[in-house]
């Protein structure tokens, strides 16, 4: 009961930003206010008045999209060599492969504007699908492994002893068991890329703005409720496509 | 044409050597059970013959043809997996289909194919069901059904029954060992399980780290273990250690016990009798013939009474006997004479 | 027929499928970060010619010997360590719960637990804003039941810095939680009882230490995400406050002396590193302890 009450709060503690942020888009004040007073929708329509947060919000997209294309590959293609590692040095590379969760995106940030001047990257499209590769990379690998990890080994073996070649035994046995695991960091990779702020301040050229680079100016210089509306409804979005996670995550802790 | 040869096959794992280059030939039709401890080198030997592990050394031939270095999907060998290992993305039907499919069964040929293989282990009519939805022994069934539609030359088991419950394994033993004879194909056969071994194989081969102890069929193994190692695996067994003085066995604790001459040249280094516990004849009070002892401890084993007897020279010494009547049990310190037929006590190097 | 010892055949394939990752790491990870130490050897001339080609460790230098540089790490290290126990305290009552929970249950807090680490952190210290400021909803509550009389401020104070931070960073910490205390058996629960253990004594005897590998793992996340966080000091803190993460960007961006972020950088990766591997040694001892 006492662990019911004090988990109680914590949830509303962990809420809290989040509610306030969804409350004050709909206040009629001219500066986001908690509780909102009145109700209104016009932040809503005044997001996609103004072009400059719908087109960072594309920028961001395709940001994100390139990003996760990369990630997916280069992830998967990793859990898959990781979990059939033979021999020794499986945990310094896989230690290696994940280092960038822990690597100070602020670090990253400047280490890559200071080589991409060296090799003309930047200020690049390129260079921040790069940079946003490096960050989401190792979410995939975890989430991939995981999935690995959950089905027998002996179904490949089977497949190969019931005359499959290496492609088929990919595409037909190893590929859709691992697809959740596979969706799952996708999923991860794109909100992760799509939001990231810190890596991109670095590398972004001058005229370009992705949509948390708005967020973070308009944070800063401006008191509209129209930032509350944006970011309900990427909130509301992200909550949604979040679903495979969920239950990926959902479905690795069961066992 | 699927006769199955191994020469000196072995492999060896970074300093350790898995397997020790063993010789072995199968027949036609012929089920082999290979039976050792964990460890052993059985599982070992069949992933190389499946294709799974690359061989150190030595070949495996099928039907007189090299297949060492030939890929796992182009062996044409239908493996039963301890896990089943069936592809849970797919129902019974696709799972049986997929073997014949990636070796390009005509279509038209395919359902027909499908449909006797589910026929053959039982299953018709569960073609849709997703293998979460089966039973442990019908899982079992599917996997037999998914090699066997594909006619394979050579099937082998990999302690395939070692997920069942006791009662369902006995039935798939038997199962397996009625299909294996109706469809005659080759096979080889991992277990742990001695009485598995027993009950399924026509030949038995008994591994023991990395190495080849013995082959024959099952009463052959069992009546005449020519190691001690199988005396010991296969079975209960009393194995008294001692020497050969001229023709008599002695035991190293000085008790002279009847044996079988020895059918290898007594070097004069120590050696073994070995004796099943069932061979022995035990009689109650100290009188003439055999030699005496004392019970020890007797224990009710189903329908068997067990007893332990001390010989006189401090020698311990396992009896079974038929309970038929309980008053014929012997009691704890009771004084008792043992004796055995001679051929039944072998000497073991 | 001789059977020559062949030669073990190694499997290239495994080699090949992590290739890709590992030489895309090893370029854009570790040659950048390369190129960065290159950078902090650089001379600089504040205002003037700015980069010079001469090789010194004269952005090392300024730093060590500058007082304010060093209350900044002091600050940041401080930081991440209030960060670090808040997280801790906060997500060891709720791991525990969702590690005990089954079905929908799980489910739903699990689902409380996601969808703030699938906001980004700048839409959620924007809530943290509106919530501590001095007219904020927090002040406003506590005045109006008579807690206090003025409010207190906690905008550009670290206070606000720590409270939204732990906010932050809290599923992280729950989730590495979460996975070690469901990997604990459940039956040594019921052993523990069945020999008479108390509540008090199973938690401290039992849960706590069995969970380590959780809390080492988490607090080393969460530790790590605290010192380099900057969106959260940014615009909680502001200018006011600066922490490791904001100088450096304040050096690498708006005053664009790159020899001197890139110093401030490799001090704060040094000085990680020590930290974590402290942490580490100490955790294995007391893990081989436990065990």
């Amino acid at each position: 009961m006492i662990l019911f009450l004090v988990n109680a709060i914590i949830v509303l503690f962990l809420a809290a930003p989040i509610l306030v942020v969804m409350a004050t888009a709909f206040t009629t004040t001219g500066y986001p206010v908690f509780p909102p007073e009145g109700f209104t929708l016009k932040w809503f329509a005044r997001v996609f008045e103004t072009g400059e947060f719908t087109d960072a919000a594309q920028l961001s997209a395709l940001l994100a999209i390139c990003a996760t294309a990369i990630a997916c590959t280069l992830g998967t293609l990793t859990a898959l060599g990781l979990s059939r590692w033979k021999g020794r040095g499986q945990s310094a590379l896989s230690a290696f492969v994940l280092s960038p969760i822990l690597f100070p995106t602020i670090v990253l940030g400047l280490a890559l504007l200071v080589f991409y001047s060296r090799i003309g990257l930047q200020g690049s499209f390129l260079g921040l699908v790069i940079g946003h590769s490096i960050i989401t990379t190792p979410f995939v690998v975890r989430l991939v492994m995981a999935s690995l990890s959950e089905f027998d080994p002996a179904v490949e073996e089977a497949a190969r002893n019931l005359g499959a070649g290496w492609w088929r035994t990919f595409f037909q046995v190893t590929l859709p068991l691992i697809r959740p695991g596979v969706l799952a960091g996708g999923v991860f990779a794109f909100i992760l890329s799509f939001d990231e702020l810190v890596v991109t301040l670095f590398l972004a050229a001058p005229g370009m703005s992705t949509l948390p680079m708005r967020i973070f100016t308009f944070v800063q210089y401006s008191s509209e409720p129209t930032i509350s509306a944006i970011a309900t409804m990427l909130i509301v979005v992200w909550a949604l496509i979040g679903v495979p996670l969920y239950a990926r995550f959902l479905s690795i802790r069961h066992k | 044409m699927s006769t199955l040869k191994l020469q000196s096959l072995g492999k060896v794992f970074g300093n350790t050597a898995a397997v020790e280059k063993i010789d072995l030939e199968v027949g036609e039709g012929e089920m082999v059970a290979f039976l050792g401890p964990s460890g052993c080198g059985k599982t070992t030997t069949l992933r190389m013959v499946a294709g799974f592990v690359e061989p150190s050394s030595g070949s495996i031939l099928v039907g007189g043809k090299d297949i060492t270095r030939l890929p796992p999907n182009r062996r044409n060998m239908g493996m039963v997996f301890q896990s089943y290992a069936l592809f849970p993305h797919m129902n019974v039907s696709e799972n049986v289909a997929f073997g014949l499919k990636a070796r390009h069964v005509p279509k038209g040929e395919i359902a027909g194919r499908i449909t006797a293989a589910l026929e053959l282990v039982g299953l018709s009519g569960y073609e849709a069901r997703y293998p979460k939805e089966l039973s442990g022994g019908q899982q079992q069934r599917v996997a037999l059904a998914r090699v066997l539609a594909l006619r394979p030359q050579l099937l082998l088991f990999d302690e395939p029954l070692s997920n069942l419950d006791a009662k369902l394994r006995v039935q798939m033993r038997h199962e397996i060992r009625t299909l294996q004879q109706e469809v005659g194909i080759t096979s080889l056969f991992v277990t742990h399980d001695q009485e598995e071994a027993m009950t399924i194989a026509d030949r038995i081969v008994v591994m023991n780290k990395g190495r080849i102890e013995q082959v024959g069929p099952p009463a052959e193994i069992y009546d005449n273990p020519r190691t001690r190692f199988v005396a010991d695996f296969i079975g209960a067994a009393n194995l008294v250690e001692g020497r050969l003085e001229g023709d008599v066995f002695q035991s190293a604790r000085g008790a002279r016990l009847d044996c079988a001459p020895p059918d290898f040249a007594p070097t004069g280094a120590p050696v073994v009798l070995s004796i099943r516990p069932e061979k022995i004849e035990i009689l109650p009070g100290a009188g003439e013939g055999g030699t005496p002892g004392t019970v020890m401890r007797a224990t009710k084993l189903g329908g068997l009474i067990e007893y332990v007897v001390e010989l006189a020279s401090g020698d311990t010494i396992l009896v079974q006997k038929q309970d038929r009547s309980p008053a014929d049990h012997l009691r704890v310190g009771e004084p008792v004479r043992v004796s055995w037929n001679t051929n039944d006590a072998r000497l073991l190097p | 027929m001789t059977a020559a010892p062949r030669r073990e055949r190694r499997d290239w394939t495994q080699v090949l499928l992590v290739l890709p990752n590992t030489v895309w790491l090893l370029l854009f990870m570790v040659g950048a970060l390369f190129f960065l130490f290159l950078m902090s050897l650089r001379g600089y001339e504040p205002g003037g010619r700015g980069m010079l080609d001469t090789w010194e460790l004269s952005n090392y230098w300024a730093f060590i010997s500058d007082p304010f540089y060093l209350k900044i790490l002091g600050r940041s290290l401080l930081m991440a360590l209030w960060v670090t126990i808040g997280c801790l305290i906060l997500g060891f009552p709720l791991a525990y719960a969702l590690s005990r929970l089954r079905g929908m249950k799980r489910a739903l807090l699990y689902f409380a637990v996601l969808v703030p680490l699938l906001t980004s952190a700048v839409i959620r210290t924007f809530g943290w804003m509106i919530l501590l400021s001095n007219k904020g909803f927090v002040n406003q509550t506590l005045m109006s039941i008579g807690l206090i009389d003025s409010p207190i401020p906690m905008m550009y104070r670290m206070t606000g810095i720590i409270i939204a931070l732990i906010q932050v960073l809290l599923p992280f910490m729950v989730l590495a939680l979460d996975a070690a205390l469901l990997n604990i058996d459940r039956q040594i629960y019921d052993a523990a009882r069945n020999l008479g253990a108390g509540r008090v004594r199973i938690f401290f005897r039992v849960t706590l230490p069995l969970a380590l590998p959780g809390i080492v793992s988490g607090s080393i996340l969460v530790f790590t995400l605290a010192i380099s966080a900057f969106v959260t000091p940014a615009l909680v803190g502001g200018p006011r406050i600066p922490v490791m993460a904001t100088l450096i960007y304040q050096q690498g961006i708006a005053l664009l002396n790159w020899p001197l972020g890139a110093a401030i950088s490799l001090v704060m990766l040094v000085v990680l590193v020590v930290i974590l591997s402290a942490l580490m040694s100490i955790a294995s001892r007391a893990m081989r302890r436990a065990s």
